[in-house]
């Protein structure tokens, strides 16, 4: 049973909403009548009805949003009944958008668009923690004022839930923010104050502010990222690693990455062949280097400014250690 | 009510063709952007570069608006599979890399670059349709597309085009600075449309080739300055014949002409889709793909930044030299062209009868009535730009040049149908199928730069870099050498070899060369 609110929506658009799914029952056949209809009543209807609470004159524009957006979620089987996307994207309604309608409210066309692409980002990001993404940025929306207080929070929130590559991005909105959010953002210690644990951020990749103490002396093994392509990873054959100075270069057969890690994940992008081809193999291992002669002989090594990369001939994963 | 959605779904997929190169800051909007478009924020908010604005446009019209499933501009990144067909050894070529439908594309290129694209082929192939997507990408809605279409007719007056003066004015104005114009509305759009362009008659021919040429209108010695647009304009008849010929200078003004192909019966699903459906494409562009002046404007300016390698313009010239020349034409060196015996109304036969002893098969000049003009050469140049822009390239490739230059030459070079070449085996398509017949002299002209060497061995373009050095600095007895070299290349480079276009253009450039030395030594002499 759907209220009012939607009702009228619906209603006043019959003919273009009944379109707009024919259509879409054409590109996606598998769009499942029923499950659509489900999600509309268990979660648009609500949202509409916060919206219509706060700014009546906007509820057309998120019921047209929150139309659009769940034909191409269900239709593609991002959220309804894949399995991966069930529960995330059910709870993105019911943890996210209908209690923080208040802040979405002007603009709630891009609130759908932005938080359903961002969870489609992180669930299609091997090693990204989605469901944790969900509940993090539920948790923080009573102390936002505004959505982009919000969406600055969400991307912070994105790169610790193993979206590695907006670092610097995140750190860089993380000081337009108010420090209790962020430090709470970061499990951080009240006593430490961002503008510190910034620094030992920048300084350390492997830096984890919930956890400061934990920074031994050596050389030591903070990650292992890829796997091979037949068991979900992104590598063919095993992998090898050179370094453009800044950043690790990985190459396997012939696709090549540029490689964004740290404490909270690490994700891959792609780069032309030539890229790789001009970066630098590692010249001097440092001392002080765990025994990994059980993983075979190693076949390339990489450095940046803080991490060392080692590859082996009988493993599709790449080590990563910390220098810093 | 807002569009049907689906129509409006813009590729997030990547479309470029090449891997990009990792941006080490990664933008906040890429978290956001994904499969859900954002409808309330434009393209600039969102981030898009430009050319990859230009590049989902061209895949929207592909897959939703415009149904054109040829891929006839081809692109190779390694040998493409071929197979011979049919009795007449048709070949059919599955390209290896991204390629594109010349009748989508080139549209898109010329409305990128706002320059003037006919359209050619039969009736209901959708030549306006694809002109009015263009007015609407621009950012005018349907409505107003439609009403400032210019459909060509046989009464169509210079009035009816341009507009009329006040009638009031008319009868009251004591000068005519006092008369008012009601200068028609799409004289100011950024993309205009001209229907049957080949309908106008001769007279109303000439006011539009002013707005075209020259980017004014004129009536009763008032001026209405246009701003610069793309132009789109739709003959059925691809000789310009129709209702009136069409004037030369009007046809040399339009830069790219592209043909609607025939439709493919295996999609006629789609068309019974868009009957049922009752959807116009035109009227559910997606607010993504609609770029507004200042974007076009950037674009324009992007187009230009892109590179052209020595390598690739020496080739370029290569090519363009070969059409020109005519020896018999005259007997000062500088006038020996085909536009020489033009102007004298020599006939065309007349001048082919007379044996220079140059192979007329393989002379690429014996292949065509004209030589290019200057405007053809800088069409050339900004849409070879383009296509490498659009493919994400900062600098042109040849093989970019390579499928553009047939559109760009379609209507420009005439060919003479009884050339030897065309009565050679195999080659009879050619007559008809202009745009590989233009295809087919450019990898001829390559071939022939291949063979003579050109790109180690080149002395006349080592002379011209050393010349573009400048002047500055040098010494009498310098010049006086450089000008030997050139009195001792000349023979040279002629020694046994009959005179073919390359040469000639070779010839003169020494002379030019040879004349600014000349010229410099006499002024260091006085000093």
């Amino acid at each position: 049973m759907i209220s009012a609110v939607l009702a009228a929506v619906l209603r006043s658009g019959r003919e273009d909403f009944n379109n707009r799914f024919a259509i879409a029952k054409r590109t996606y056949q598998e769009l499942d009548a029923q499950i659509f209809s489900n999600l509309l009543a268990e979660c648009v209807d609500p949202f509409l009805q916060a919206i219509a609470e706060i700014r009546p004159d906007q509820v057309n524009v998120a019921a047209n949003a929150a139309f659009d957006a769940s034909l191409i979620l269900i239709g593609q089987r991002l959220i309804g009944f894949h399995a991966n996307c069930d529960s995330f994207g059910r709870n993105v309604w019911k943890q996210i958008l209908i209690p923080g309608a208040r802040i979405f409210a002007d603009r709630p066309d891009r609130a759908i668009a932005s938080i359903f692409n961002a969870l489609c980002n992180l669930s299609g990001t091997p090693g990204a923690r989605a469901e944790q993404w969900t509940s993090e940025v539920a948790s923080f929306l009573p102390q936002c004022n505004h959505d982009d207080m919000f969406f600055a929070i969400a991307l912070i929130a994105a790169w610790r839930c193993g979206l590695a590559h907006f670092r610097k991005t995140a750190i860089d909105v993380a000081d337009r923010l108010p420090e209790k959010i962020v430090l709470q953002l970061f499990h951080a210690n009240d006593s430490d104050g961002w503008q510190s644990v910034k620094k030992k951020l920048m300084e350390n990749p492997w830096f984890d502010p919930a956890h400061p103490n934990q920074i031994p002396d050596h050389v030591r093994v903070v990650a292992e990222i890829g796997a091979f392509r037949g068991f979900g990873g992104p590598f063919a054959e095993p992998p090898l690693v050179k370094s453009n100075d800044e950043d690790i270069l990985i190459r396997s057969a012939d696709e090549s990455w540029l490689l964004t890690a740290d404490s909270f994940g690490s994700t891959l992008h792609k780069i032309p062949l030539a890229e790789f081809e001009s970066g630098k193999n590692g010249e001097v291992l440092p001392k002080g280097l765990p025994d990994f002669s059980a993983k075979g002989k190693m076949t390339s090594f990489a450095s940046s400014p803080t991490t060392l990369a080692l590859t082996f001939e009988y493993s599709h994963r790449i080590k990563l250690l910390s220098l810093v | 009510m807002s569009r049907l959605n689906i129509f409006q779904r813009v590729s997030q997929a990547p479309t470029n063709p090449h891997p990009p190169t990792a941006s080490k800051n990664f933008d906040v909007a890429d978290l956001y952007r994904g499969p859900i478009s954002d409808n309330s924020a434009s393209s600039e908010n969102q981030g898009i570069a430009l050319d990859e604005k230009l590049r989902q446009t061209y895949f929207w019209i592909t897959n939703t608006a415009v149904i054109s499933p040829h891929y006839d501009i081809e692109y190779n990144e390694d040998p493409p599979q071929v197979f011979t067909l049919g009795d007449s050894r048709s070949k059919l070529v599955l390209p290896s890399a991204q390629s594109y439908s010349s009748f989508i594309l080139l549209p898109l290129l010329t409305f990128a670059t706002r320059s003037k694209c006919l359209f050619i082929g039969g009736p209901g192939r959708g030549k306006t349709a694809s002109a009015i997507l263009m007015g609407v990408i621009a950012g005018y809605p349907v409505r107003e597309v439609r009403r400032a279409m210019q459909h060509g007719h046989p009464q169509m007056t210079i009035a009816d085009l341009l507009g009329n003066p006040l009638p009031a004015d008319l009868v009251n104005a004591q000068k005519i600075e006092d008369i008012r114009i009601s200068w028609r509305n799409w004289l100011g759009m950024r993309v205009k449309i001209i229907d049957e362009y080949n309908r106008i008659p001769t007279r109303t021919q000439s006011a539009l080739l002013t707005v075209m040429g020259d980017n004014y209108a004129e009536i009763l010695n008032h001026i209405y300055e246009c701003p610069d647009s793309a132009w789109f304009l739709t003959a059925n008849d691809e000789q310009g014949g129709g209702t009136y010929q069409v004037i030369e200078a009007l046809r040399d003004r339009i830069d790219v002409v592209v043909q609607a192909l025939a439709f493919n019966p295996h999609f006629l699903k789609d068309l019974l889709t868009r009957i049922e459906e009752n959807i116009r494409p035109e009227e559910v562009v997606p607010r993504q793909i609609i770029f507004s002046e200042a974007e076009v404007t950037q674009l324009q300016n992007d187009i230009r930044a892109v590179s052209v390698s020595p390598e690739v313009l020496s080739r370029i010239e290569f090519f363009c030299s070969q059409f020109e020349f005519c020896e018999v034409a005259a007997d000062q060196f500088e006038y020996k062209t085909k536009d020489t015996a033009r102007l004298a109304s020599i006939e065309w036969h007349a001048l082919t009868a007379q044996d220079t002893g140059r192979d007329r098969l393989k002379d690429l000049g014996c292949q065509t009535k004209n030589g290019l003009s200057v405007r053809t050469l800088m069409t050339l140049l900004n849409y070879t730009k383009a296509i490498a822009y659009f493919r994400g390239s900062l600098e042109i490739e040849l093989e970019d040049v390579r499928q553009i230059v047939p559109f760009v030459l379609h209507d420009k070079l005439i060919a003479d149908p009884d050339a030897p070449f065309f009565a050679a085996p195999g080659n009879g398509a050619y007559r008809t199928d202009r745009v590989s017949w233009i295809r087919k002299l450019f990898d001829l002209a390559c071939a022939e730069y291949d063979r003579l060497n050109l790109d180690r061995e080149n002395p006349v373009a080592e002379l011209s870099a050393e010349f573009s050095k400048g002047l500055e600095g040098l010494s009498a007895a310098d010049a006086r050498a450089r000008l030997i070299k050139i009195e001792r290349l000349i023979p040279e480079m002629m020694k046994g070899r009959k005179l073919y276009g390359n040469l000639y253009d070779d010839l003169l450039k020494l002379k030019y060369l040879h004349q600014r030395y000349t010229n410099y030594l006499k002024w260091v002499k006085t000093k």
